[in-house]
């Protein structure tokens, strides 16, 4: 019963904000999941067959978080004209780096991009899955297509999703 | 027509904005979905079993139905809907369950005991002589669980390597310091 399935890792080790890993192997028919804390991990097997949707929902809170760190910088700057003369020079430094900061995190955040929360959907039940932030979850994604592209004509373009609208079917995701 | 709902809020969303971010008119969450054409496809309930005859076995879970197998796990007859194979192997329903987590290829979880062997050894080295009582325990558990790592993947098995040289090495070590300290 110890037959080993060959899997190659199929992209990087995406971190969760609480410390916890995820990765996706790949198989000839199937992707493995794994959730790990570093002690424990978890297992989720999607077979290319299977999989019907994958779906990235932009999070919320984004904007607000951007929004925070900017207006932060904005404050700390007004401090430092308002309140700092130009004798006093150590305080104006400790205040623009503690301007600067948020703007190095605001403009890293921005660069990397949102974070998403990403979904897979099978005919036998729905998934969050971890595939990174924005960007890192297109590229991804589309190296995930090319290997449903093999077992099922995958994505469906629009052609194919309006030729579906002609059919009766209700798709939660 | 093909509704695409959205499961947090129900708002049926719109063909044309699918395979883009687009707004979900319930939530006005900025998502994206990309369809395959799995969609058209329901779960495979298995194979209809056959109904049994006079001089058949019937299934031990459907007495009116054919056996097809034997279980391997217990030795019972059972249909072609019981019938579970993995691995070359039939089982049914019960022993799969029972079983389930020792098959590789099948598991949920697992405990990385290499980690932890590998976790105690590092923590024996900040810890100095007292690494006398936690060397021991990580030689223990990287001998004890040395075939007992079942991963879906190849894993190989240098974590617990590693934890035997350093364990090996600081126990040594510090026995080597005692009884110089005591003796000499």
């Amino acid at each position: 019963m110890d037959k080993k399935i060959e899997y190659k890792s199929f992209f990087q080790k995406q971190k969760s904000f609480f410390g916890e890993n995820s990765l996706f192997r790949v198989a000839d028919d199937h992707f493995l999941y794994t959730e790990s804390d570093g002690y424990k991990e978890d297992y989720k097997r999607f077979f290319f067959a299977d999989i019907q949707a994958v779906k990235m929902i932009k999070r919320r809170d984004w904007t607000f978080i951007i929004s925070i760190f900017v207006l932060f910088m904005v404050l700390v700057m007004f401090i430092m004209v308002v309140a700092v003369d130009g004798d006093y020079e150590t305080g104006g430094v400790i205040l623009i780096i503690i301007a600067i900061a948020p703007l190095v995190i605001a403009v890293y955040c921005l660069l990397v991009g949102c974070p998403v929360e990403s979904i897979i959907k099978t005919a036998y039940g729905t998934d969050k899955v971890i595939l990174g932030r924005r960007r890192r979850a297109e590229k991804n994604l589309h190296k995930m297509i090319t290997y449903l592209e093999a077992a099922q004509n995958a994505p469906l373009d629009d052609a194919e999703l309006y030729r579906l609208d002609e059919i009766e079917k209700v798709f939660r995701i | 027509m093909l509704d695409v709902i959205c499961e947090k809020c129900s708002g049926r969303l719109t063909v044309e904005g699918l395979n883009t971010f687009s707004s979900c008119p319930g939530c006005r969450l900025k998502q994206k979905v990309v369809l395959f054409s799995s969609i058209e496809k329901e779960p495979e309930k298995g194979a209809a079993p056959e109904a049994v005859l006079d001089d058949h076995a019937a299934c031990i879970n459907h007495p009116e139905k054919s056996a097809a197998a034997l279980c391997d796990g217990c030795g019972a007859y059972i249909c072609n809907l019981c019938d579970i194979e993995i691995e070359k192997q039939h089982l049914c329903p019960r022993c799969f369950n029972n079983t389930a987590d020792e098959i590789s290829s099948v598991s949920k979880k697992t405990e990385l005991h290499d980690s932890r062997a590998l976790a105690i050894a590092f923590v024996s080295i900040l810890i100095g002589p007292l690494s006398l009582l936690t060397a021991p325990i990580a030689i223990g558990w990287a001998l004890f669980h040395w075939n007992k790592i079942n991963t879906p993947y190849k894993r190989g098995k240098w974590r617990f390597v590693v934890t035997l040289m350093i364990a090996t090495g600081l126990f040594f070590g510090w026995s080597v310091w005692l009884i110089y300290r005591i003796w000499i």
